[in-house]
This record gives C-alpha cells, sequence and structure tokens, in this order.
C-alpha cells in the first residue's frame, strides 16, 4: 500500500496543469465596471456604465447618481491596442440598463439583456430583467421582441444562444429553482419558445449560477459562487452526455481567482476568449489564451494492426492454372494464393520473399522477388493502459503512458493527460484512480516540435474506460 | 557504326548458353521432340495441314567458314516415324540460298504456295524408306555463309531449307542441326533458326511441356495465333516477362482455332513463350500440331529457336498495401 502511494506521487497524480494565460484589456476603466464580453465580427460588444462622450445620446443617472450599464462596442487596432468603446447600437439604447448579450450568427438575431420597463421610467429599482431579441445587422434593426417568459417578479438575464439558434441558454432566478440564479435553457421549436427548463442539481445549486455560454451544443461554460468555488464567481465548465451534465470543473488559475470571475466567452476553437473579473477591484473583462491543448479533435485511439495486402501487380485473376504463388513472410509463417493477406505481429521490417512456382515440374516456371516492408504503428498518440484486463475498479491505482506513441513528425515535448476533459498530468506516464464506477474518456495530449517544420504541432488520442465497482471480499 | 543487334541478343539470353543452342532445331528450350511432315497423300486429320515444313538458318555475318546443315532421320520408316498401313513416303529435303531465299514473300508465308521456293536450289535430296538413315544424321553441305541472303535485320546470311512429302501418307518426323563440322553437330556460334508456321510432334506423356517462342517485331499491338489438330490436348498457356496468365484457344481434331492477345509494351522486342500443357487424362498419343502466330497487319511472325531476347522469363511485380481492417 506505502509503495503504491509512492508510486502515484512520482507519477504525478493529479497535477495542477494550468496553462492559461490572462491579460487585462486596456480599455478597461478605473472607474467604470466592464463585463459580459461578446464576440461580434472583428470586436467585442460588452457592458459597461463609463460615462461615453461625443457619440453618446445623453449621459443618463438615476436620482441617486446611478449610471445605467450600456452596450458598448470597441475592436482591435493591432495585436495591442483597442479602438475607444462606442455605443454599440443606438436602436438598443435606453435608460434603463442593457446587459449581457450573444448573436446567432446563423439566424442573425442578437440577444440582450434589459430591465423590462423602459417607458416613462428612469428606475432600474423594482424593474426586473429580461432577455430581449431582434434580428440585428450593422445597418438595420428590425423590431424587438421579449422573450415570451420575461416575468416582472424575476430576472431572466445572461442570454447564451446556440450555434444553430435554436436553443437559448440563460440564467433566472425565477421560482423553482435550487437557489439565487440557476441556469435554464428554452428551444425555439416551430416559432415558439419552450417552457424554460432547468439543467437540474448537477449544474445548479443552492447559490447562484450566471452567465452561461453554450459551446457547440453540448460544452457549457457558466459561472457560479457555488461548486466550491475559490472565491465568488468563478467559472466552470460542464460536457452534456446522454441527457445529463457532468460535473461542473473549475477552469484554472489564472481565470479564476478568489475574486468574482465571470461571463467567459471563447472563440470557435477555444483556443483564445475573454472573461470578466474583479480581481483589480472593477469589474474588468480579461482576454485568455489558453495554451492548453485543444481536445475537439481527440480521435478514439485505434488499435494498431500490422496488416497488408500482397499481390502481383501484372495479375487480375485469383488463380492461375500451375502456377502457386508462395509468401514467406519473414516472420516464420508462410501463405499460398497470387493475393494474401497477412498480420505481423509486431512492428518491424520484414523480407517478404514471392515465389511463383510451376506444379508441372522444376525449371518450367520460377519467379522470385523480395519485398521490404516497414511494418510501423498507426501515426497517432498511443494510450497503454497497464494493469487492466477490460474493466478497471474503483478505488485502485491504473497506470497509463504514452510512450508507445508513434509520431514521427514530431519530437515529443509535452504530455497532457485529461479523464473526462479534467487536466490530470503532464508527464509521459501517469497513474490515476477511479474512484466511481463508470465510463471514463482518458486523453493524451502530446504536444512536440515538427521535424521539418519548425512549430508546435499536437496529437490526441482517447481510450473509453469503463471502471466496476471494487468487488468486496468474503 | 554498324551494331551486332544478334550478337548482343545472345549475349542477353537468360540461360546458360549451352542450354540455348540455336542449331539443333528443335532447340533444347523448346523440348519439341520432332518436327514432322506427311506425305502428301495424308489426310490432314493426322495433324499436318500442308505436307510443307519451311525453315530458316541465319549465319551471323562475321562467321565466314563452311556451314552444313545436317539432318537427323531424313527417311521414312523405322522406329520413329509414323507409319500409316504401310511406309510409302517419300520426303524431299531441299536447300535455297541467294537473293529471295528468305525475303521473297511466298518464303514468308504458312503454305506452300507461290514462290515459296524462292533464291537458289543448293542442294535437295528426296528419302524414302531408307534404314541407312534411320536415327542417323544426313549431311547437307559444305555451304559458304555468303551463299545465303544477307540481311541486316540481324547481320546475317539466311539459307532455306523445304521439307515437303511428295508422295505417300506416313509422317515423317526428324530434326535438324546447323553445323560447323561434317560429320557431327558443332554450333555455329551466333547462329539461329527460324520458322513462320511450326508443324512439330507433341511428347507422348503428360509431363513434358513444350514451348514455341514467337518473336514480337517493333510495332506489334496484338498477336493474333491460329493452330491446327490440337486434338484438344490440353492447354497452350502464353507467357512473357510481364504476363503468365494468358491462354489461346486451342483447336481439335482437323481444324483451326485462333485466338488473339493484347500486346503489352514490355513485350515488344522480346519473345513470347508459347507453352504447350498436354492434359492429363486420357493421354494423347502420336499428337502432330501446326501453329502459326501474325500481327494486327496479318504478317506472319517468326518462331527463332533461340528466342530473341532470351527466353522470357516471368518478372513478377509484387506489391503490398497496408490493410487495417
Amino acid at each position: 500500500m506505502f509503495v503504491s502511494a509512492l508510486l502515484i506521487t512520482n507519477l504525478a497524480f493529479a497535477q495542477d496543469t494550468s496553462l492559461y494565460k490572462v491579460q487585462r484589456l486596456p480599455f478597461n476603466s478605473r472607474s467604470y465596471s466592464a463585463y459580459a464580453p461578446m464576440i461580434l465580427e472583428d470586436g467585442l460588444v460588452f457592458c459597461s456604465n463609463r460615462k461615453l462622450f461625443k457619440n453618446f445620446p445623453k449621459d443618463y443617472k438615476t436620482k441617486t447618481g446611478y449610471r445605467p450599464f450600456n452596450l458598448l462596442f470597441t475592436s482591435q487596432k493591432d495585436s495591442l491596442k483597442w479602438n475607444t468603446p462606442k455605443i454599440f447600437s443606438k436602436d438598443l439604447f435606453s435608460k434603463v440598463n442593457e446587459g449581457s448579450s450573444t448573436f446567432c450568427e446563423y439566424t442573425k438575431t442578437l440577444f440582450y439583456t434589459r430591465n423590462l420597463l423602459t417607458e416613462n421610467t428612469f428606475s432600474v429599482e423594482n424593474n426586473t430583467l429580461g432577455i430581449f431579441y431582434t434580428i440585428w445587422s450593422p445597418s438595420v434593426l428590425m423590431n424587438i421582441r421579449d422573450f415570451p417568459y420575461n416575468k416582472p417578479e424575476y430576472n431572466i438575464v445572461d442570454p447564451s444562444i446556440s450555434e444553430d439558434g435554436t436553443t437559448l441558454y440563460f440564467a433566472s432566478d425565477m421560482p423553482g429553482g435550487f437557489g439565487g440564479f440557476d441556469i435554464y435553457r428554452s428551444h425555439f421549436i416551430r416559432g415558439v419558445w419552450s417552457t424554460p427548463e432547468n439543467l437540474g442539481p448537477d449544474v445548479n445549486t443552492r447559490n447562484s449560477e450566471r452567465y452561461p455560454f453554450i459551446y457547440q451544443d453540448n460544452r457549457l461554460y457558466f459561472s457560479s459562487n457555488g461548486h466550491r468555488s475559490m472565491g465568488g464567481l468563478d467559472i466552470f465548465f460542464t460536457l452534456e452526455k446522454d441527457s445529463t451534465w457532468t460535473k461542473p470543473a473549475p477552469l484554472d488559475v489564472p481565470v479564476n481567482s478568489t475574486s468574482d470571475d465571470f461571463s467567459f466567452v471563447a472563440d470557435s476553437g477555444l483556443a483564445t476568449g475573454y472573461f470578466s473579473t474583479n480581481r483589480l477591484g472593477n469589474d474588468d473583462i480579461f482576454s485568455f489564451t489558453n495554451l492548453m491543448p485543444s481536445l475537439l479533435g481527440c480521435m478514439e485511439q485505434i488499435e494498431n494492426k500490422y496488416c497488408f495486402r500482397f499481390r502481383d501487380r501484372k495479375v487480375e485473376v485469383d488463380s492461375i492454372p500451375n502456377l502457386i504463388y508462395s509468401w514467406d513472410f519473414g516472420d516464420g509463417t508462410t501463405e499460398t494464393g497470387i493475393r494474401v493477406r497477412h498480420c505481423f505481429s509486431d512492428s518491424g521490417v520484414y523480407k517478404v520473399k514471392m515465389t511463383i512456382t510451376d506444379v508441372l515440374g522444376p525449371g518450367v516456371f520460377y519467379s522470385e522477388e523480395t519485398l521490404t516492408v516497414k511494418a510501423t504503428p498507426r501515426e497517432q498518440v498511443f494510450i497503454n493502459v497497464a494493469d487492466v484486463d477490460s474493466e478497471g475498479v474503483a478505488g485502485e491505482p491504473i497506470r497509463f503512458d504514452g510512450l508507445s506513441s508513434y509520431l514521427p513528425e514530431i519530437i515529443p515535448s509535452e504530455y497532457h493527460w485529461f479523464v473526462d476533459e479534467n487536466s490530470i498530468s503532464n508527464e509521459p506516464e501517469m497513474v490515476y484512480v477511479f474512484n466511481k464506477p463508470g465510463t471514463y474518456q482518458v486523453k493524451l495530449v502530446i504536444k512536440g516540435i515538427g521535424k521539418k517544420e519548425d512549430e508546435m504541432k499536437e496529437y490526441c488520442s482517447s481510450v473509453s474506460l469503463v471502471i466496476v465497482e471494487r468487488m468486496e471480499e468474503n | 557504326m554498324r551494331i551486332y543487334k544478334f550478337l548482343i541478343l545472345f549475349l542477353f539470353v537468360g540461360l546458360p548458353s549451352r542450354l540455348i543452342l540455336a542449331q539443333p532445331v528443335p532447340a533444347q528450350v523448346e523440348n519439341i521432340p520432332y518436327l514432322v511432315t506427311f506425305g502428301n497423300q495424308a489426310e490432314t486429320y493426322w495433324g499436318d495441314d500442308d505436307f510443307c515444313q519451311l525453315f530458316f538458318f541465319l549465319v551471323p555475318e562475321d562467321y565466314s567458314d563452311p556451314v552444313y546443315i545436317r539432318v537427323f532421320d531424313p527417311d521414312c520408316g523405322g522406329k520413329i516415324d509414323e507409319i500409316n498401313l504401310g511406309f510409302d513416303t517419300r520426303t524431299e529435303f531441299s536447300i535455297y540460298g541467294g537473293v529471295g531465299c528468305w525475303s521473297d514473300k511466298d518464303a514468308q508465308g504458312t503454305q506452300p504456295v507461290g514462290n515459296y521456293r524462292s533464291g537458289n536450289l543448293l542442294d535437295s535430296r528426296t528419302f524414302g524408306v531408307d534404314p541407312e538413315y534411320d536415327g542417323k544424321w544426313y549431311t547437307f553441305g559444305p555451304f559458304d555463309p555468303r551463299d545465303g541472303e544477307f540481311s541486316d535485320e540481324f547481320n546475317g546470311y539466311y539459307f532455306k531449307i523445304i521439307t515437303q512429302g511428295i508422295s505417300g501418307n506416313d509422317g515423317n518426323l526428324y530434326q535438324y542441326y546447323l553445323s560447323t563440322e561434317e560429320d557431327r553437330n558443332v554450333s555455329v556460334e551466333g547462329g539461329n533458326a527460324f520458322t513462320y508456321e511450326y508443324t512439330f510432334r507433341l511428347w507422348n506423356d503428360t509431363v513434358n511441356v513444350s514451348h514455341i517462342y514467337p518473336y514480337v517485331e517493333d510495332g506489334t499491338v496484338r498477336v493474333k495465333q491460329r493452330n491446327f489438330d490440337w486434338d484438344s490436348d490440353g492447354r497452350i498457356d502464353i507467357y512473357s516477362i510481364d504476363r503468365n496468365n494468358s491462354s489461346a484457344v486451342v483447336s481439335g481434331e482437323d481444324y483451326w482455332s485462333e485466338s488473339e492477345i493484347v500486346i503489352m509494351e514490355g513485350e515488344v522486342g522480346k519473345s513470347l513463350d508459347f507453352q504447350f500443357v498436354k492434359r492429363k487424362k486420357p493421354l494423347v498419343v502420336n499428337n502432330n500440331v501446326v501453329i502459326t502466330t501474325m500481327n494486327q497487319y496479318e504478317e506472319n511472325l517468326r518462331f527463332f529457336t533461340k528466342p530473341i531476347g532470351g527466353v522470357p522469363k516471368y518478372k513478377s511485380d509484387p506489391v503490398f498495401e497496408p490493410d487495417d481492417e
């Protein structure tokens, strides 16, 4: 037992592998808040209560001095500089709060959060928030429509629309939830938004869950001050598999901090994106670069087989009278036939000899050729799973290694292990203990410098592992 | 610069030179027991369509000593020849040289018609029942090589021998030899022999495989073979450097059959190998057969006893490809 524990420690069991690089964006202000970024074309739409100047129609304030939030837009000048934010759309501007937004490129629909009451009022108190949507283009604004479940009795906020525009995720403190704000979703079916569906206790807690960001229909990022956050709101992600959500996992430091970290959005490859945080006092928008490998292209590992078909290219038929084709595969096995298939038991270089003889007698017909066959493993990351026959046992350590990977294009330099998307280890070998029975996806990403092109490349494979309950000894 | 093409071809022959002596006709690489010519009163179903066989001998230009054309068992009687009721056949052997002996169009035909006896008659002798020559050699010559017809195709002199059954109905089985000596068989270095129509005897067993080697001249696209009176005795398989699974249509009793193959690029300028594989059961004995080949212009191709380009040896092209399915 002690030995086992030592082994686990030595093989970097469950290491922290945060590889995010974050940066506060220069357009943030020390005096005002900025949050809820939304990537739109070549810039960002975000919420801010900052004071706007020339291009702002009127600087509203409540009697108490509260300056409402509005949707602003800014874009990058170059890799370091951003343009001065300006109002995103005068048509969307109101005297009350406009909040977080989302845009569906497919349906050209913009969803955003706003106080329900805008006319004849300048109050944000007792004025709950709802979601509104409209067909949007830079030059044309169509009718703004209410999300049908907006109610004065509760808030519906933080929209995130699926890629196809048919599922809207949002946060709400409507009755019936688990506490605070919960994440819900509604489907747009035949022109009608379905009754909001609470994502359930795997996602929602007694505390608040806000700012959903749905990615490729099944990967949900959200913010929560539950789920044992580091402090305040943290950003988590979860995957929907077979109609259930995996246990939410927090993003690593420095994306998350002991302050509020929220409203995560990312580009189409999850390599870069933005989030909000108040770690420096005000709400600011930060950018992040995900130095972690992308698991999106991770393919199921394919068993290495060293099988080949052999034939005489000059012959189209399957048999020839009198002639016998004999194949000596150089591994101690032989076969006859014009076309044969052979699987070598292992990788290696084999000298395969083909002989054609004539049954009519020696000297009548004879031909011999030798082929050099290089049986190489499939070009892929290869995960060896030791200590396991067909199923692993919960609570018992299982050793994994990627040492049999065949990646001739690169010189491997980084190893990244994941179990169900959770980063586990950065070593070529690892030992992991699955505490609960179930089916797990173990993924390994190997990065390295290309041998031909001097650039980093990465490869990924995954294996599915079934973990069963430990059998109790009598 | 003059190219001694024939000599070069000789050097590239794939088998040891002792095995590819051209001057025995049939040659050892042909593994044919005997040539055969029937008396002109025989029925064609005995296996001879025209009772005549033309062969040409080629003496290299640079060989200047006398040559002899020898005939083994020229008589028609005794153990070797094929009797029909009683031996009464007379066979004429005639040697021709000089201009036209080969180049005359009729000499390159497959039937003894027109001017097939072109050229200068150098010698002739008719044999009947002559026990003196039964199982023995008869020698024509000496001949000055320059008495043949010169051709620069292979840079040599051509002699023609016509064997024709002029009476009777028996089968005369015989062999030739182009020799440098009168009383023994000594090959002429670089010599060769060929015919446009081969009439010969198949083996009286099922083991031996006979071969002939049609030469595929430049420009040949298709080769048609015609064979006569094969008695459906097995198969004719066609091989070459690029071919190991072609077959020719085989004739039955007293009729011609023909078939065609498309020539591959690698076969041009080389020889094909026609292999005669006898059927196993029932054994056909004393099977005399005739075969010719022609190109797409119906020009007859030559069967060289020493195959041009060497005995074609099939060169396989084994390949492999991954198959993880």
